[in-house]
């Protein structure tokens, strides 16, 4: 059935001001929530990077209200609300039964609409006048779930290896701190108070949500509210509606390629999108893609592959940048966008395999959305951005026996752009993280960061060049063990429309002797001994339009900045650089030839 | 303290320059446009002013100033050629920031610190040197390649190098010794080093601070000599010459010469302060300051204290800025924020702004869009007579017009049915953001608005002030005395004050009490000497407030206690205070992690001259005297707009004790107090309206 953004607007039956004042209070409490986990957390994959999720939901899990943090995070609460629901039924559970005023819930189960299980979403039903009304709810990357390896997990057997799995788990039942559950979390993950205090950070910003709401019902009564909330969903899907009629009806494919499974080094995976324009209407088809792998390499579709899909259409159709207009946080823009994956598929996996690694499928999958756009729309798209990060879990054992844990999200960079060169060094498409500051890291970890800086000589060439990666190096002043969850390491990203491809990224690890060794773009509880190096070389992003109609100022002033060579300006843009400045008769001579 | 002591404010704005002087309990203001250079105007507003207060320059003794010289060298992106020595590795700290994109929904946007960098990377160079905690150096600090460095900085015509290595703020020792080379080989250049500009770990933060300091340092102390000059030439030779700080307190000219990065929310931050006073000669103790003008609102919260930002929130024109500044919420509100339909018929007012120029649509000027001013003006708030004295002119058929065009023909719904219900409509949602940002400001942190009272200020603060505490569900507001020159007013009350601080960051068990001890008196001792240097008595007249930042083992922002020294069981108490602000802020608490002493701070500051207020005339209950006409004006919403014939008064003739029944408008030079049905206004002794249900 397709449907038009002015059928959408009449939908509505809460006039413009209402909505206005209402989907103000809904955002702001849901960003407070938020705002509280990220202050009081532990891990710095919460406070740093923000790798968490806030909302309201209705009983029935319905969303009301999103907080805005990481887009990987964005719609992810509705799947796993939906996930506990399905957990009573297989157990039998009469909902209205389980369901107490003061009970707290957690859920992580990948195959129940979690992102991964790392994200532990906290879930607390609101009461009001003894029935209840909705959820709130926060979800967050934890730091360790006892997986095979510590942070992180790439080569794992099935689902049963990625550590401690909840389903609708109650960690407090009537207000009764569950004592049995907090213990088992204790003892079977790695850094335990960082684990429990991050847990405990998500209940109390929960609880905020609850009183913050509960004061909201009293304002303006609950039906109101969903009214409001339903009309700012239809809000939302007219908004996208009425960008995707913009863009000519047609179907626009695409193919890319991840390096490996992190098992099977030789055996890349296809990953494959079929955009499908019809009206106001988006399908977007990933079942060409790979079939599922036998390692921890598969991505949830709930969990991920859905949210990452909404993310990229929503940056390019309502770029922000681009639109001023109120846009609410809320699932109703993804109303029109319909996400299919062949079940079995790398985007669809089927238990019991595992899907604890996930990052950079969505990252190429994003990036081929993105392309697949620009058959259509090249105004509003880019070149090819990294599309990848590494994700690396740092770790060891200190002198009391105790693990430290460090996950670290290393970025990539943006293409070239239709009016403007690719964002430099900044976190990959489909996410939106912070990176932690390098005197924090070495005040918490024995480490030393030997530099970290942008990546010269290796963004995509073009009118407008790609974004440069960036270059890490890493000293280990004691025995650590890491786990890399990284690609991109054989493919680097694409040109457009006469624009260069930008090389691939490079991970090494340098011995005291001298001596390199080559990593692949993930391994799994690979070990460095102290004084040894660890270098990450990430992907720069790709061009945008013929390198030759680069203005020769721009290039030179790459040059000035250290960006580029001489010969670089020479051979990729045609630039000849003399003496302190541009010679603009060679440069005609060696364009025009 | 010296009888009658004379001080003048000049706060400057990107339009106009307010002055107010002050000579015991009488008061005098004055306003004029602002120069390009804005010394000029300044030092003729002061002159001006003494003149028609008939005081001779000689007599002032201090004259306080806000200003946005260095403000809009960031935002314009202005300011000194500056270069930067960094370490080994680390030349693209500023460039990379916390590789975080700036819009999350976008593949188009700019990062401004890499598109406007405030440093070039062509003169950012690095040295060998290497500082690694506790604060060892691990590598020495290669001093040839400093020299090198500094000589290719200046050959390339660098006029500000920021000296910014990692760790510096644990050991101070390379970032001294290069800046002292510099300055013996090139003594003209001017230097700033990150330990000297704030001591914090977080490097991307911290040398984004630094890169402020020095690019706005050149052109900030140069205008500041002129405007010293100046005020020389017209005979304030006698006067103290003080600059508010974002923290609130002032600074001496030599000071804020140095580290002008403090001076960045001067503006807003003598505002607060004007809010703070007009609470406290009305015995108000927790106030809610609203300031609003023609492009934004500033709100600010103070539960009896002034508040202060967290670092980490600290930024100018999208660039880090982690100096100490007072928490105010500026929201894309003002009287030229524009009200518009989006494609999918969502009504939005602002964060489009008309701003003063072209201006709301009723001024004529171009811009036909209809603006939250031009809705006032159809409700028959604002009088087209009396709107700035009558020197500007406004149409309100042009808001009429504006308001008709794009609101009630683009929509079929009842709340935007007639000029009337549309340009309330427009109200309604202008006043919700500004509640939602209220409320973020108190109710997240604790604090029950109820318990407030709401000062307004400000070109257009007043007309919305009592809208705003109804929806706040607050009963008592504060209007003070010409609310259109309320920053300045602000300025006289401000106290000298510099902040310092350093990064511990230690478990509190392994805290040893004599360092914590010696490093709080070695803060205590900096703050002294800067206070002594502008001719202070410390020992008479000065205060420290010393305070530490706390944090669990492991967590990312530090919650701020006051320190009360090592006497007795001093780690239990740090806990106790911690963990009580812990569950006050997160509603939780852990009793059994390390508790880690992040950073140290001391602000030392010297008491200010008593500002005592004004006295105005009094006379009886009965306004009717100052009333000068009476016309049908639009409150209530658009869903039930309701009409009252409303009575307008002229400010300059009430009494103290003059009670004014709403709904009524009381109308001055620069600002429109609109009073709701149901409330009631009360004149002030002070002149300040008190206005309450």
């Amino acid at each position: 059935m397709t449907m038009d953004a002015e059928e959408v607007i009449q939908e509505r039956k809460i006039d413009p001001v209402t909505l206005q004042v209402i989907g103000g209070e809904l955002d702001t409490i849901a960003q407070e929530m938020g705002h509280k986990l990220i202050r009081s957390a532990y891990s710095s994959i919460i406070r740093e990077s923000e790798d968490i999720g806030s909302g309201i939901l209705t009983a029935e899990g319905k969303q009301i209200a999103e907080g805005d943090f990481t887009p990987m995070q964005v719609g992810t609460l509705i799947a796993s609300v939906e996930g506990m629901f399905e957990t009573f039924e297989e157990r039998g559970q009469n909902p209205d039964e389980v369901i107490n005023e003061g009970d707290v819930f957690i859920h992580n189960h990948p195959h129940y609409g979690a992102a991964h299980s790392p994200d532990i979403a906290v879930i607390t039903p609101v009461f009001y006048e003894g029935e209840h009304i909705a959820w709130t709810a926060t979800n967050a990357h934890h730091l360790d779930i006892g997986a095979a390896t510590p942070g992180l997990a790439v080569d794992l057997e099935d689902v049963y290896a990625e550590g401690t799995l909840f389903k609708a788990t109650k960690v407090y039942d009537q207000g009764e701190r569950v004592d049995e559950i907090w213990n088992l979390i204790e003892e079977n993950v790695r850094t335990p108070r960082v684990v429990l205090g991050d847990l405990q950070a998500q209940i109390s910003s929960c609880e905020v949500g609850k009183e913050r709401f509960l004061g909201l019902v009293e304002d303006e009564g609950y039906d109101q509210i969903l009214q409001a909330s339903e009309d700012l969903m239809h809000y939302g899907e007219s908004l996208m509606r009425k960008e995707i009629e913009k863009v000519p009806d047609g179907t626009y494919h695409e193919t890319g390629y991840l390096d490996d499974d992190g098992r099977n080094r030789d055996e890349r995976l296809k990953v494959d999108v079929e955009l499908t324009v019809d009206g106001g209407d988006l399908t977007i088809d990933l079942s060409g893609s790979n079939d599922e792998v036998m390692t921890g390499y598969n991505v949830p579709f709930r969990g991920s592959a859905e949210p990452a899909s909404y993310f990229i259409v929503r940056a390019i159709l309502t770029d922000t940048a681009t639109h001023d207009e109120y846009i609410p946080q809320n699932s109703g823009t993804f109303e029109p966008i319909n996400v299919e994956a062949r079940e079995g598929s790398l985007f669809n996996p089927s238990m019991p395999r595992s899907a604890f690694a996930r990052i950079n499928q969505v990252d190429l999958l994003g990036d081929l959305i993105l392309k697949a756009f620009s058959n259509a729309i090249p105004e509003k798209t880019s070149a090819g951005s990294g599309p990848h990060c590494y994700f690396i879990s740092y770790s060891g054992v200190d002198e009391n026996d105790e693990y430290w844990v460090y996950i670290e999200v290393n970025e990539s960079a943006y293409g070239g752009r239709p009016e403007s060169d690719g964002l430099d060094a900044v976190d990959a498409l489909v996410h939106n993280t912070q990176n932690r500051p390098v005197e924090d890291i070495e005040l918490s970890h024995p480490l030393r960061i030997e530099h970290y800086r942008l990546r010269e000589e290796t963004a995509g060439a073009g009118e407008h060049r790609g974004g440069h990666g960036h270059e890490r190096m890493v000293k280990f002043l004691s025995d650590s063990t890491i786990t890399i969850e990284g690609d991109g390491n054989k493919y680097g990203s694409w040109g457009y429309d006469g624009g260069k491809r930008a090389p691939s990224g490079e991970l090494k690890h340098i011995k005291p002797d001298g001596e390199e060794i080559t990593l692949p773009s993930k391994v799994s509880g690979y070990k460095f001994e102290s004084g040894d190096k660890f270098s990450i070389k990430s992907i720069s992003g790709g061009g945008y339009g013929d390198p030759h109609d680069r203005p020769e100022q721009k290039v030179y002033d790459d040059y000035r900045d250290g960006y580029i060579t001489k010969e670089t300006a020479r051979e990729e843009y045609g630039v000849v650089i003399e003496d302190g400045g541009v010679d603009t008769e060679a440069t005609q001579r060696l364009r025009n030839s | 303290m010296t009888e009658s002591t004379i001080r003048i404010g000049a706060d400057v704005g990107g339009t106009n320059t307010d002055i107010i002087l002050v000579d015991g309990t009488e008061e005098h203001t004055y306003k004029l446009p602002t120069t390009d250079d804005p010394s000029k105007s300044t030092a003729d507003g002061v002159l001006e002013v003494c003149e028609r207060a008939g005081i001779a320059p000689e007599k002032v003794d201090s004259v306080l100033h806000g200003t946005t010289v260095g403000t809009n060298a960031v935002i314009e992106h202005e300011g000194a050629k500056t270069g930067m020595i960094t370490t080994e590795g680390f030349r693209d700290t500023i460039h990379i920031g916390r590789h975080r994109k700036s819009h999350t929904f976008s593949v188009q946007h700019e990062i401004k610190h890499q598109s406007d960098p405030l440093v070039d990377r062509r003169y950012r160079k690095t040295v060998n040197e290497r500082i690694y905690p506790p604060g060892k150096v691990v590598e020495p600090l290669d001093e040839s390649e400093v020299r090198e460095a500094a000589a290719e900085l200046v050959d390339e015509g660098v006029e500000s190098i920021a000296v910014c290595y990692l760790h510096s703020y644990l050991n101070t020792a390379h970032e001294d010794r290069t800046k002292e080379i510099i300055q013996e080989e090139f003594p003209d250049v001017f230097v700033s080093t990150s330990n000297e500009v704030v001591a914090q770990f977080r490097e991307y933060e911290r040398f984004s601070t630094t890169a402020i300091n020095a690019r706005i340092a050149p052109v900030m102390s140069s205008y500041l000599d002129r405007l010293q000059e100046r005020l020389d030439d017209y005979g304030f030779e006698g006067a103290d010459v003080l600059i508010m700080q974002s923290n609130g307190g002032v600074a001496s000219i030599r000071e804020a010469s140095q580290r002008p990065v403090t001076t960045l929310l001067s503006g807003p931050a003598a505002g607060v302060l004007s809010g703070q006073y007009t609470g406290k000669s009305s015995d108000e103790e927790k106030i809610i300051t609203f300031d609003m003008g023609g492009t934004s609102a500033d709100i600010s919260v103070l539960p009896g204290r002034l508040l202060e930002r967290d670092p980490r929130d600290s930024e100018i024109g999208e660039y880090p800025a982690i100096t100490p500044m007072l928490d105010i919420e500026a929201i894309g509100s003002g009287g030229g924020s524009i009200a518009w339909f989006d494609g999918a018929q969502g009504f939005n007012v602002g964060p489009k702004s008309a701003g003063a120029n072209p201006g709301p649509a009723c001024y004529g000027r171009g811009n036909d869009e209809p603006t939250i001013a031009d809705a006032q003006v159809v409700l028959g708030r604002i009088d087209p007579e009396t709107f700035l004295g009558g020197e500007l002119d406004i149409d309100p058929n042009l808001s009429e017009q504006a308001i008709q065009d794009k609101l009630v023909d683009a929509v079929d719904q009842e709340r935007f049915s007639t000029v009337e219900k549309a340009a309330l409509s427009v109200l309604d949602v202008a006043n919700s953001n500004m509640y939602q940002s209220v409320r973020e400001q108190t109710m997240q942190r604790g604090y029950d608005p109820r318990e407030y009272s709401l000062v307004g200020f400000g070109g257009a603060g007043p007309m919305h002030t009592v809208d705003l505490a109804e929806e706040l569900d607050i009963s008592k507001v504060l209007i003070p005395p010409s609310p259109g020159i309320g920053s300045a007013r602000g300025l006289m009350t401000g106290d000298i004050q510099y902040d310092n601080q350093v990064t511990l960051s230690k478990r509190l068990e392994n805290v040893d009490g004599d360092e914590l001890e010696d490093r709080i008196e070695s803060l205590t001792q900096r703050g002294a000497e800067q206070l002594r240097s502008d001719g202070i008595d410390v020992e008479e007249d000065a205060i420290f407030r010393k305070s530490i930042d706390c944090l669990y083992e492991g967590q990312g922002y530090e919650l701020n206690i006051e320190y009360t020294g090592t006497d007795g069981d001093w780690r239990s108490r740090i806990r106790d205070q911690f963990e009580e602000k812990h569950k006050q802020e997160y509603g939780h608490y852990f009793e059994n992690d390390p508790v880690e002493v992040l950073n140290l701070r001391v602000a030392a500051s010297a008491n200010s001259v008593e500002y005592d207020p004004v006295e105005i005339e009094s006379g009886s209950e009965d306004p009717s005297h100052a009333e000068t006409k009476s016309h049908p004006v639009s409150f209530g919403t658009s869903l039930e707009p309701e009409e009252y014939e409303t009575p307008r008064y002229d400010r300059e003739d009430l009494r103290a004790g003059n009670r004014i029944e709403g709904p009524a408008i009381v109308d001055e030079f620069d600002s429109t107090v609109v009073i709701n049905p149901e409330w009631e206004a009360e004149v002030l002794p002070s002149g300040a309206l008190r206005i309450t249900r």
